[in-house]
């Protein structure tokens, strides 16, 4: 029994896939399509009357029991079955990192003379007053 | 519109005060409200009124831009500038007219403007401007002076309206 847990829990891990992905894979579409099938068929059944015996807080608590069972299934059935692709680090700490192939844009530098409204120096020339002074404004 | 700048410019000058150097000011050596902060390499002590007028003409007046407008508002924004910065003023005045304060005055703070009585216009600055004052560092030093001054632009503000 612990040895399947093991299996099972080796599944998440990088580099681990199953040896029928596909098999494993189709079993899951399959699966999801019975669910998808029988909920409808429950649906449409109450409107015509067929009313299974179970009362609608046993139907919620059925529901959601077999919603906890089949999503931890289906999660795994779809990370073991994404082939090479685990959510958890390789336990022998290899580098599962490929080359980055992100590309390194130039970031352009900003000087203090490229700031337009510091250290401004203005002609005087419609200024008589302010002629000779070095009247330069850092506001 | 002309004579507005003169109108305004000796209302700033009557509350700007003669030379001063006061350490508590971060603005260092104060003259017509001229400042060292801000043109460091003028000679404060010697600065002449005719000096003082020339260079908030050029680096407030015309850069606020509010030759055009009545006094009642382009006195307010200047006597502003002149104690806040020109940017400062800007986005007040954008928060007076309740637009967004990105300190671009365009089409859609023109037309507020255009729209709002003026009036209106100047409390509502000049209420934006005690709210910048008491959250500056120099506050507990200036408050009297600036409050006093608050005091006057709102008796200037009804004699404008």
């Amino acid at each position: 029994m612990l040895d399947k847990l093991q299996d099972f829990y080796n599944l998440f891990r990088d580099g681990q896939s199953v040896a029928d992905a596909v098999g494993l894979k189709n079993k899951q579409n399959l699966a999801n399509a019975i669910t998808v099938f029988l909920g409808t068929a429950l649906a449409i059944g109450k409107l015509y009357g067929f009313n299974l015996p179970l009362d609608d807080s046993s139907l919620v608590s059925f529901g959601g029991a077999a919603a906890a069972i089949w999503g931890v299934f289906n999660v795994g059935a779809t990370v073991a079955s994404s082939d090479k692709i685990g959510l958890l680090p390789s336990r022998s700490g290899k580098d599962i990192g490929g080359t980055d192939f992100g590309i390194t844009l130039p970031v352009p530098t900003v000087s203090e003379t490229d700031s337009p409204t510091r250290n401004i120096t203005h002609s005087s020339t419609d200024y008589p007053a302010l002629a000779g002074l070095d009247s330069t404004y850092n506001g | 519109m002309a004579d507005n700048f003169k109108s305004c410019i000796d209302r700033v000058l009557t509350a700007e005060g003669n030379y001063v150097f006061d350490p508590s000011d971060p603005g260092g050596e104060t003259k017509f409200g001229i400042c060292k902060r801000s043109y460091p390499n003028l000679d404060i002590k010697n600065l002449t009124r005719d000096q003082a007028c020339a260079l908030y003409h050029r680096d407030f007046w015309a850069k606020l831009n509010v030759d055009t407008l009545p006094i009642s508002i382009a006195f307010q924004m200047l006597d502003f500038a002149v104690n806040s910065g020109s940017s400062t003023v800007t986005r007040a005045c954008q928060r007076a007219l309740g637009v967004a304060d990105d300190g671009h005055i365009g089409p859609v703070t023109l037309n507020k403007l255009g729209s709002t009585e003026h009036h209106i216009f100047a409390m509502r600055l000049l209420a934006q401007r005690l709210r910048f004052m008491v959250h500056c560092v120099n506050w507990p030093n200036a408050s009297r002076g600036w409050s006093l001054r608050i005091a006057t632009n709102l008796e200037y503000g009804a004699e404008d309206a």
